[in-house]
């Protein structure tokens, strides 16, 4: 955990070199585009990932407190990326600079609800899953005053900022536009005029369609969101994961069932055993797989990617980047890019499937 | 007046007098203001530098509840592996060496072997003279424990062979590193007084693991791990049983294995 920016140590050469686009260039000084958009080129789901990631999914977690735990999430992961962005974002909606080094040094501040800080607490601890919370973490939650719906939410933030400080740290993204627009001076002239907009761009809740031929990994988690749109975002990112044609779905069960192990998600765990019963994986097979991390029936390749996502459970920022780096070795850039977005969403996954304890 | 005029004067006077009286002191008080903002800052700057650096040593809820409350009470009973290694006859190589080779060598060792753990995921909990301890699945939970403890074993089994080599071209003898692997419940936590402080596990198999070292001695071998961890083993370790033998503070004869060798891939 890192308590200012300046704290983290991050690779300053990106894993893979950015895609030249004019048009997200244009979009970039305005603070619209993201510095995602321009590496995750051409892995279309992860693109469309990193779309809803930026949108609000989740109308039952004020947006506010949606910022504050990518703020804190991020620091936790020591995720550069991410920090820089969320604080720009906190200090765009008028959070003060003073109010945020609060926050920075501890959630134990004066200025945050005693709801806020159960949430951010529920929060970091989804993160690091370090041991897995517990039936009891979900209790404080409730008698903290959230509903059902509303903590599914907060742990599916949590967990998706789990994902999305991987993605960032594992291709060691640069920092995002919107921390140069909230540091430009003629932005922060406009600021007052311009934090209503912001706002309510910010506030509009996104609505995905429910991708109807989805049957990969994470279909408890989609069943516990019902009633949220995070729902249709997580399986539209999920779908789009599972029918690319970049890797195997081999491959790709094999990412989840290792990640859910290493975790110790039981239910994460059981739904991809079973996605591998489907590449015909016996289940003796799986149990000497997930017991050793090793099986005669693994070609080199896949035995490198078992070995890689094993390795993105824990998070040491330079420890990943030197993985990545490592692990892109002899690969095309789309392979790397679906490996580190799958093995990511496998982990945001096996986090914030706490959330089906209370379903 | 004159009078009314010489009032005025000396009103005027004293207003700008205790203006300047005023703005002196605030001007004071901005200052010390400012060097208290600066002191704070240096003071919440070094205690995050700190809590950066524990947080390697210990779970970040630990450190947390440590600088919350001054002692943390979150003792826990986790499943660990515990990892021993030591250097055989080390008392009278360090008899024939000057303290400052000594140092030396003794350095190279802890180096190699440190890497060697914590590249495998384990984590060094302790230095003991020339012997090192060190738990795999703690702070940081770990499902495969076991396993990447017999690896880091060998991996530092590696480590030392090449470090001997180096000793050698300085005409040093050469060191005989033994390992001792067991695994378990133990209770982790932080423990100590205010002022030293350190997160360990305390448990039978922490004594297990050093007897199980110790017994390398008795069966000749380097690497010997407990009837406990080798199911964590698959067919890719070459693993010999050896016979069972009584070690203090158990009432039953200990079943070890010996590990020859790993064929990766």
């Amino acid at each position: 955990m890192v308590y200012s920016l300046d704290q983290i140590d991050w690779c300053e050469v990106p894993l893979v070199p950015p895609m030249p686009d004019p048009a997200w260039e244009k979009a970039a000084a305005t603070g619209k585009a993201t510095t995602g958009a321009k590496y995750l080129t051409p892995v279309r789901w992860l693109l469309q990932a990193e779309e809803l990631m930026q949108v609000r999914v989740t109308p039952n977690v004020p947006v506010v407190l949606g910022g504050l735990i990518g703020l804190v999430v991020a620091m936790d992961n020591s995720c550069r990326h991410c920090y820089g962005a969320f604080r720009s974002m906190l200090r765009i909606m008028g959070y003060s600079e003073a109010l945020i080094r609060r926050l920075e040094e501890s959630l134990a501040t004066n200025e945050l609800t005693k709801k806020e800080k159960a949430a951010l607490e529920f929060a970091r601890k989804v993160s690091r899953s370090a041991p897995r919370p517990s039936e009891s973490d979900l209790e404080e939650l409730t008698a903290a005053g959230f509903s059902a719906i509303e903590i599914a939410e907060i742990a599916y933030l949590a967990g998706i900022n789990a994902c999305g400080n991987r993605l960032a740290t594992l291709i060691a993204l640069p920092p995002d536009p919107l921390e140069e627009v909230e540091a430009n001076w003629f932005t922060k002239l406009k600021r007052p005029f311009s934090r209503k907009d912001f706002r309510a761009s910010a506030s509009r809740v996104f609505s995905a369609r429910y991708p109807a031929d989805y049957s990969g990994p994470g279909r408890g988690i989609l069943e516990a969101l019902k009633g949220s749109p995070a729902e249709a975002a997580l399986a539209t990112v999920l779908s789009g994961a599972w029918n690319s044609s970049i890797t195997t779905r081999r491959v790709k069960a094999l990412i989840f069932a290792v990640v859910a192990r290493g975790l110790s998600c039981d239910a994460c765990e059981a739904e991809a055993v079973q996605a591998l019963r489907g590449e015909g994986w016996t289940d003796a097979e799986i149990e000497h797989l997930l017991t050793y991390l090793a099986s005669e029936k693994l070609d080199p390749f896949e035995l490198r990617v078992l070995h890689f996502a094993r390795e993105t459970v824990r998070y040491q920022t330079r420890r990943l980047q030197q993985l990545a780096q490592d692990f892109a070795t002899g690969l095309e850039r789309d392979v790397l890019l679906e490996i580190i977005g799958l093995v990511a969403y496998a982990n945001g996954l096996a986090r914030m499937s706490i959330m089906l304890h209370r379903c | 007046m004159l009078t009314a005029t010489a009032r005025w004067i000396g009103v005027a006077a004293a207003s700008i007098l205790a203006n300047a009286v005023l703005a002196i002191a605030l001007s004071r008080m901005r200052r010390r203001a400012q060097f208290l903002a600066i002191a704070r800052e240096k003071a919440t700057l070094d205690l995050q530098n700190l809590q950066q650096a524990f947080h390697q040593f210990a779970p970040q809820r630990v450190v947390e509840e440590v600088i919350k409350r001054g002692v943390s009470t979150s003792g826990e009973i986790r499943e660990v592996t515990v990892l021993f290694a030591d250097i055989v006859e080390f008392t009278a190589l360090s008899e024939t060496l000057s303290p400052e080779t000594l140092v030396r060598m003794l350095n190279g060792y802890f180096e190699a072997a440190s890497t060697a753990v914590t590249h495998h995921g384990g984590h060094v909990a302790k230095f003991i003279g020339d012997g090192v301890m060190a738990i795999f699945g703690a702070p940081e939970s770990n499902v495969w424990h076991s396993l990447d403890a017999v690896i880091a074993a060998l991996a530092m089994r590696e480590a030392i062979a090449r470090y001997n080599q180096e000793l050698r071209k300085q005409n040093l003898p050469p060191l005989d590193v033994r390992i001792g692997v067991h695994k378990g419940n133990v209770v982790a936590g932080v423990v100590g007084s205010k002022e030293n402080l350190e997160y360990t596990v305390i448990g039978d198999v922490v004594n297990t693991a050093a007897r199980i070292e110790s017994l390398t001695r008795k069966h000749g071998v380097d690497i010997l791990i407990s009837a406990d961890v080798r199911p964590a083993l698959d067919s890719r370790f070459k693993v010999r049983e050896l016979p069972p033998e009584y070690v203090k503070g158990k009432a039953e004869p200990v079943v070890t294995f010996a590990v020859e060798a790993f064929r990766d891939g």
